[in-house]
Parts: C-alpha cells; structure tokens; sequence
C-alpha cells in the first residue's frame, strides 16, 4: 500500500510530487509518457539513437522541476491508469505498466488527479483531410521531435493558444499563411482595462504578436476557417469573417493555399479517473466537459483524492502548478505530515498567487467564448466523427427528432463509439446538442464517463500483479527502467 | 521538412517503400519528415488519415509495424528495419 | 425492447397505444444488453417453450427487416471446460432437444472446426443453429418508428409516479412527470428492472430486482468468431442466486468488428460503477476461451441491469389486484430474445384470444401465496 499517487506528471503533478515529498510523504508519479513535463513542456520520446529516455526529465525541463530526478519520488513512466477504483484502506489503480506482459495494480492511500486536458476541435467541412492536425499536435511535434507539419501552414480556432504555436511555426521556417480567431478584437478591448492588470501576461502576448509582425504573418480576429479542400491531402483553406455568433458573413470569404492546417478551439479536461472515482464535478455552462469540484485545499469531493490543474478547469501552466503545489500539501497533511513552518508559508503563498492567476484565466475565459454559430459551417455530409465516418446529417438528425442525450446519439449513430471512445467528437457533440436545441450547454450529459481509460490489451487486464510489494513482484512485470515505449 | 541537426539515420519500410528518418522520431514524425502525410485508411469509409492531435488521444494516426496492428504512430518510436504498413483500422493478431 | 414491442403489435390492431418512458425509447436494459436471442441457455419446459416461440417470431421479423435490425442466425455454441460440465451440457442438451430444439454435439476436435480460434483446452460442446443475434437499439428505433406511423403516441420524459383509480380499481389515469395520461383499457408495465418499484407507485407488486451484467466492448478485429461462445456454465450462473459475483464467459463478434465480452451476474441494486475486478475476471475467462483475444485492447465496458424474479422465469399476464393492469417483465438476461413472444402473448390477452403459448408458468399471481387468479 504505498502513501500517495500522483497521477499526471505535468506542472500540476510535479508541483503536488514535489511538495509532497518535501513533506515527508512517499510519492508514486505515474504518467503515460516516457518523461516528466506533460503537455506543456514537452520533452523527447527517446534519446538520440532512438534508445530509452536515460533520464525522466528531458533536456528542456523546467530547472525547478530538476529535484524530482533524485529519487525521493518513485516513478512510473509509461504507464497509463486505465482504471481507477475504491479498495480498503484507499484506492486501487490499474495500468498497463507493461506492453508485453501483464498490467499492474497499485493501491494507495491518497490519490492527486492531475491528468490534464485534450484539445477541443470543432468540425468543419474537410477537416479530416490529411495535413489538417491540432495546433497542439503541431506544436508537440515541432518542440519535441523538430518536424515541421508543412511549409505553408494556416493556424485557426480560438484562444490564447494559437499565438505560441503560430509563433512557433514562424520561428521554424514554416510560412504562416494567417492566425485566424474566431474571437473578434472587440472582446478583447472591452476588457482592455483588466488585460492590462497583467503586464507579464500582455508582455508575452505581444511577443508573439511581434514575432508574428516579424514573419508578416496575418492575424485574422473575428473569422473562422470554414472549409477545407484538397484531393487527398489538405491544399486550400477558406477563411470567412464571423457575425459575433460566429456565423459566416456571406461573401467574406477569402482562400489560402496551404499545406497543412493548424486548429485549435481552446481545451477540455480529462475526466475519466475523477469519474471512475465518482468525484463530484460541475459544469459552468459556458466550455463544454466538466470540471471537478473542490475546496480551497484542491480536496475534491472523495475524501483522500486530490485533484489539480486543468481538471478543474482550463487555467494553464502557471495556476496548474500552484494548485499542484496546494494539492500535494493538503495530501501530505490528509497522511499525517504535519506542515512545518516553512511548509505552511510556502503552502499560504501558493494559495495566494493561485488568486491572482485564477482571475487571469477567468479573464481569458470571459474574452474567448465559444458561440454556437460553428454549426452552421457544417454541410450535411461533413464528418463529425472522425473515427466511425459519422456524417454532421446524421447527428443532426438524431438530434432534432430522437434524443438531447449525448449517451443516446452515440448509441443511435455510433458517434463516440470508435477508437477515440468520443474524446475528439464528444465535446463538439455536447455543444452541437446545446446550439441546435436551445438547452443549456452541459444538460446533454457528456461522454467523458470511460470506465476504460485508455484501450488496454486484455492480458493485462487479466493477469496482473500488485506492484505495492516490489521485491514479490511477479516476474512478468519489468522494473520501471527496463520498461519499453509500447506499442 | 525538418530543423536540420546531427543526424543518425534510422531506416524502415513503409508498405514497402524504403525511407530514413532521424533517430528519435515517433513513426508518425518519420513518416512526416518523408512526405507521407496519410498511413491508415477509416473502417466505415475507407477515407485517408494521419496525424490529428498528435499526443496519442485521437486513435487517428493508427499505423500496422511489425506485428502489431492499429498503434499510435504518434507514441510510437521508430526503430530499426522497422517494417510499418498503412493500417485498415483494425486491431487484433495479424494471423486472424 | 417489450414494450415498444408489445406496442407495435396491438397498433397494429388498430388498438390506441402509448408508450411511456421516463427516458427515451430504449434508455433501459435495451441500450446495455447484447441482442441475443437464445434457446440454448433456457431450461426445458417453460423458460424453453416461451425462447422457442420467440426466436421463430425474430426469425420472421428477421426477414422482413433484417439489415435494418442486424438480425443474424448465427448459432450458437456452447463449451464445457472438462468432462464433467461437458456430461451436464450434453444431458441439457438432450433434453432440449426433446421440445424441438436444433442441437449438434461436438468432441473437442469437431469445435475447433467449428470455431477455429478456440482454446485447445477444452472438453467439448454442442452448436445451437437456433440462437441469434440483433441489434436492440435499431430492433427498439424500428417498433417506435412503425408504432408512430400506425398512428400511435410515444412520450419520453414521462415517468410514471402515480395513478388515478376508477370504478372497480381500473386505473383510469397514470400520474407522469409529463402530466395526467388517460389509461384507456390496459396498463401494460415493462419497466424491467424497475417494475418492482413501477407496480409499487400504482398500488400493487412484482418481485424483479436488479441483476448486474458487465459487457466489455473491444477494439474492431478481424473475425475471429461467427458465433455466439459461451462457457456451458452460464446456464447456472443465471440460476443461481449466491450473493458473491459470478462471471461466465460469453464471446462474440459485432456487424462492426468489435468482440462483446460477458458476462457477470451480481446483486448490487443499481450501483452504475464498473467493477474493475469483474472486468479482469471476464477478460480472463474469456481469453481462456479464445487465447488470440491477448493482445486485442479493451475499449470499454459497461453495466447493465437485468430484471430477475425468484424463479428466473418472466411475469407476463394479469397483476392478481388492479383489473386492466397486465405486467410483462422479468426477463433476467433474456429480454430481448423473448420479447416478441411476451408481445404475442400481450396482444393474445387484450385480444381476449386463446393464449398462443401456455401462459399459468408466468403468471404474475404464482407469487402471492393465497392467489387466486390464474394466467
């Protein structure tokens, strides 16, 4: 039975692994890369030669996060939890800690939930031609591998994000055709007076925004890409303005030529373990998914489960570390550690800067919403699934005459059923119910309850040893640095 | 395609088509860095796809290496004579 | 499933029918079944009689529609892991057989040419060609469909709370969370698993309680099965009644390439939480069966509810108390198999025709100890 399991090892889970540790605590770090940094900070899969990472933290970690590589902290990386579920004494999760031999099972006292958030896409016409990727996907590739997605590429959504990764292409050598953003400029100016309440935060937006300028790369506000065209690979982009419900404007429309496509809608977070846990969660009617509930010492609703980071909404690196940060001090107290007083400071002060980057984030959420009018960009024949080859007409049609139900659509249309398991089109079924019915966003119930949270072979679902006793260990298991990136 | 640095080849098959990559590369990067942008063909549709979010939460860039079908090119590291092959969405023994 | 059953067939009477459901069509056990239709793991007499007559009735409906449901006479085929199960599957067998039921029995070699992925470790089986399958979402979509266009109502969101009782106890209104619903001359309860807790709120009472079953969805594969597999001791796990968890492997494959995986049985009311260790106990027992199912991937699981009654046999026919209520419910695991003959057997009742099939074995009066009616 080990102590605490952090289960995530992006800023959220270091920070919480970290402050844990410092108190005394024996932490178990679990994530499904290969290395520590999660999405944000992104390392290598393997080291030059394609041999196994020879350290957890990649060359560009952040230095504060160093302190992990020096083995207070157990870790097990590339392993995914695909199950997490009550035990006696605490809680008992499941991975698929080895490829070619049988799964494991960990069973802990206290448990942080840090496992961050996917991408939100919305359908369009030709998005699922080839060349067409996330911006988050472009962005992994390029930091992580230095491959490039294309060399003319048009970068299109909403939010903050497309900045960095425009900037990123830019700086690469990529052409950037345009930024495009769904958001028009005038939300931004309404709000001008409370943006400028964060120079650090304006400062970096208008670095990229320079580094932009400087690659005479477009910043489009108040359009969307509307359209994809392409033989058998993506090859026109057509850009329209947006009424404010993003609606196209008729005849605004303008083509690009490009050869990769870039989208990116802002972010939904990963729910399945707080589910499978039945944390309570939230919906605030206004991002599609939900978000776990918790109290100010990032305690979620099940006593001993902590949760932090995106989970508990989209707020980006900075406020996902220091709810970490708070996360693995309440843990650390939840197991007995009572917090010296150099804890207790370090802890009070994490909770006061949570404050003032929390408003932050709330601010950006405020200035980027999502508008219903994407659904009008749609042709009846335009993929929604991407997985199953559902058509937009077909979930339409199960909308308006059979359900408002998120579970029932993908039972009548098997939208949500393919690999993905509704993970891409979820999100945009759950806002696709909301704009055509008028309901509330989130009444539709979502598809984030996944009792498996990632597809695991069945002979590690049926053979498994309990990895709390390392030393009786079953021989089918490998140690930690003997394991292989699976396939 | 790519930033140029020191480079170690890794070389591999591609439905039979001999390519290189650097070492390092996930099979969806390699497979980039060649020009290939599609390596799997959708069950219901028989449509081309590639990479899409690239961190391994779409199940879109499924690629057959080896003898394993249906995997993440995306998560998946390059190696060696690795023979990869366009993937029909199915997962499962290759014998079956 | 029974009730938009039941409902297509007096439409098409011209009786006036609606059908209520405090979800939608097919929100219920409907969604998180598997679509068997099953003779082979019915006991002889009763539970048998009422699988045979509605499996020929799939069959025709089969016929007429079968695209559109996934209707497929695939078989079945049942495998005893040592010679001891196997002498019990055989005498079952044989004694099936005698009401009319297709059986082949099979020595250990003659399976795997039926079933070439099979394990190599087992004693033996016998091929139901009686057993099939259909998709009961389409099956439940293509009843409301005909039931609309024969003029009928259906009304989701209507959760039925109470009812309003007329001369001589008929129910003359039903109580809903959708408003006041006049009752015309029957009240039909289907509400599988939760007819118990339905019959409560209008006065009376059935005994069907929840019976817990996992189904674990896997990754689409190339065929590795034509059939429905079962271990042979499924047919005791649904008659016995133990209070630990019992899991008994059911494989088969789907129109869209994915294998279901079963089964389990417990007694949890309606607890919605997967139980990772029965899910780890199907996996085994079912790649014990077919040992190429290894390295393919579970994508999901989920649980389902089955209405299960003390003597695992339906209620359908007259409740004892409250004239013009008729209960059609009680399945266990078998609902959607014997749906279409609970429906013949509605529609013979309302009718006031003689019974098709013998109907006292199911007689929602054979609980009450001084009961008085018959079916």
């Amino acid at each position: 039975m080990r102590e605490l399991v952090v289960v995530g090892a992006g800023p959220a889970g270091m920070a919480a692994a970290d402050a844990a540790a410092r108190r005394g605590v024996a932490v178990t770090l679990i994530d499904s890369a290969s290395r520590l940094g999660g999405q944000i900070y992104r390392q290598p899969l393997a080291d030059p030669g394609g041999s196994e990472p020879a350290r957890p933290g990649g060359p560009s970690l952040p230095a504060r996060f160093r302190s992990l590589e020096d083995e207070r902290v157990e870790m097990i990386l590339g392993a995914s939890v695909w199950s997490a579920s009550r035990a006696p004494n605490g809680f008992a999760l499941r991975l698929d800690a080895n490829p070619d031999g049988g799964g494991a099972v960990v069973e802990t006292q206290a448990v942080v939930l840090a496992t961050g958030a996917s991408e939100l896409v919305l359908p369009f016409p030709g998005w699922e031609l080839p060349g067409v990727s996330t911006a988050g996907g472009a962005q992994a590739l390029l930091k992580s591998q230095n491959v490039r997605v294309g060399r003319r590429v048009l970068v299109a959504g909403s939010g903050p994000f497309l900045l960095p990764v425009a900037a990123s292409l830019a700086r690469s050598g990529a052409k950037v055709a345009a930024v495009v953003e769904a958001c028009s400029p005038s939300r931004t100016m309404a709000k001008l007076a409370r943006v400028l309440m964060y120079p650090s935060k304006v400062a970096e937006a208008l670095v990229y925004m320079r580094q932009l300028a400087t690659h005479r790369v477009p910043f489009l506000g108040g359009s969307a890409l509307i359209s994809c065209g392409g033989s058998d690979r993506v090859q026109r982009a057509v850009v329209a303005r947006l009424d404010q419900n993003w609606v196209p404007v008729p005849r605004s429309e303008r083509s690009f030529e490009v050869d990769a496509v870039c989208v990116s809608f802002g972010f939904v977070p990963r729910l399945e373990l707080c589910r499978q846990l039945e944390l309570e969660d939230t919906h605030d009617g206004a991002h599609p998914g939900a978000t776990a509930v918790h109290d100010a010492s990032m305690a979620s609703s099940v006593p001993g489960v902590f949760v932090a980071g995106e989970l508990t909404g989209v707020g980006g690196a900075v406020v996902a570390e220091l709810e970490g940060r708070i996360a693995g001090h309440a843990a650390a107290s939840y197991l007995g550690r009572a917090p010296g007083p150099a804890s207790a400071t370090e802890w009070a002060k994490a909770v006061l800067k949570l404050r003032r980057a929390s408003t932050f984030a709330d601010l950006l959420g405020d200035i980027y919403g999502l508008q219903p009018g994407w659904t009008t960009w749609q042709t009846a024949s335009t993929v929604f699934c991407r997985c199953e080859d559902v058509t937009w007409d077909t979930v339409r049609h199960a909308i308006d005459v059979e359900t408002k139900s998120a579970r029932a659509v993908r039972g009548l249309t098997r939208c949500g059923m393919g690999y993905c398991q509704g993970r891409t089109c979820g999100p945009a079924l759950e806002m696709a119910i909301a704009a055509l019915t008028g309901a509330r966003l989130g009444d539709s119930g979502d598809l984030h309850s996944r009792p498996v949270a990632v597809p695991v072979p069945l002979h590690q679902v049926a053979e498994w040893s309990d990895l709390s006793e390392p030393e009786r260990s079953s021989g089918d298991v490998a140690p930690p640095d003997q394991r292989n990136r699976g396939r | 395609m790519s930033v140029e640095a020191a480079y170690v080849p890794v070389h591999f098959h591609f439905d039979g088509a001999e390519l290189q990559a650097p070492s390092g590369l996930t099979i969806a990067a390699g497979l980039l860095y060649n020009g290939v942008l599609s390596w799997r063909t959708t069950r219901v549709a028989g449509m081309p796809r590639g990479l899409f979010c690239g961190i391994g939460t779409c199940f879109d860039c499924l690629v057959d290496v080896n003898d394993s079908r249906a995997v993440r090119a995306c998560l998946t590291v390059l190696r060696e004579g690795d023979d990869v092959r366009t993937s029909s969405s199915t997962g499962g023994p290759a014998h079956a | 499933m029974i009730g938009s059953a039941i409902g297509t067939r007096l439409a098409a009477h011209d009786i006036s029918v609606c059908i209520l459901d405090r979800y939608e069509p097919a929100a219920g056990c409907s969604s998180t079944g598997e679509g068997n239709i099953l003779v082979s793991d019915k006991l002889p007499g009763a539970d048998l009689a009422l699988a045979l007559r509605s499996a020929l009735l799939w069959r025709e409906l089969g016929a007429k529609l079968g695209d559109e449901i996934e209707y497929d006479p695939k078989g079945g085929l049942v495998v005893a892991h040592s010679d001891e199960e196997l002498t019990e599957l055989f005498a079952l067998a044989r004694s099936q057989q005698l009401q009319g039921v297709r059986t082949r029995f099979l020595a250990p070699d003659d399976l795997r040419t039926v079933e070439p992925s099979l394990s190599e470790n087992l004693a033996g089986g016998v091929f139901y060609d009686d057993d099939a399958q259909v998709q009961p979402m389409r099956a439940v979509g293509a009843h409301i469909a005909e039931i609309r266009r024969l003029g009928g109502r259906v009304v989701a969101g209507a959760e039925v709370v109470g009812a309003e009782f007329g001369h001589e106890r008929r129910i003359r209104s039903v109580t809903t969370s959708a408003g006041r619903i006049e009752a015309g001359s029957y009240v039909v309860n289907a509400a599988g698993p939760w007819a118990s807790e339905l019959a409560q709120r209008l006065g009376t009472a059935v005994p069907v309680v929840p019976r817990r079953g996992h189904v674990l969805v896997t990754e689409p594969v190339s065929p590795i099965t034509d059939h429905k597999v079962y271990e042979a001791n499924y047919v005791g796990s649904i008659h016995g009644g133990g209070s630990e968890w019992t899991v008994s492997a059911v494989v088969e494959a789907t129109v869209s390439g994915t294998m279901l995986l079963g089964s389990s049985r417990e007694s949890v009311g309606f607890a919605r939480t997967p139980n990772p260790a029965i899910v780890a106990a199907i996996a085994r027992s079912s790649v014990a069966l077919f040992p190429c199912l290894e390295r393919v991937r579970l994508m999901r699981t989920y649980v389902g509810f089955r209405p299960a009654t003390p003597d695992r046999l339906p209620i359908i026919g007259r409740d004892a108390s409250i004239p013009g209520l008729l209960h059609a419910t009680g399945h266990e695991g078998a609902g959607i198999g014997l749906a279409e003959a609970t429906a013949e057997a509605i529609e013979d009742l309302v009718l006031g025709r003689a019974p098709t099939i013998e109907l006292a074995p199911y007689s929602p009066g054979r609980f009450d100890t001084g009961a008085r009616e018959g079916p």
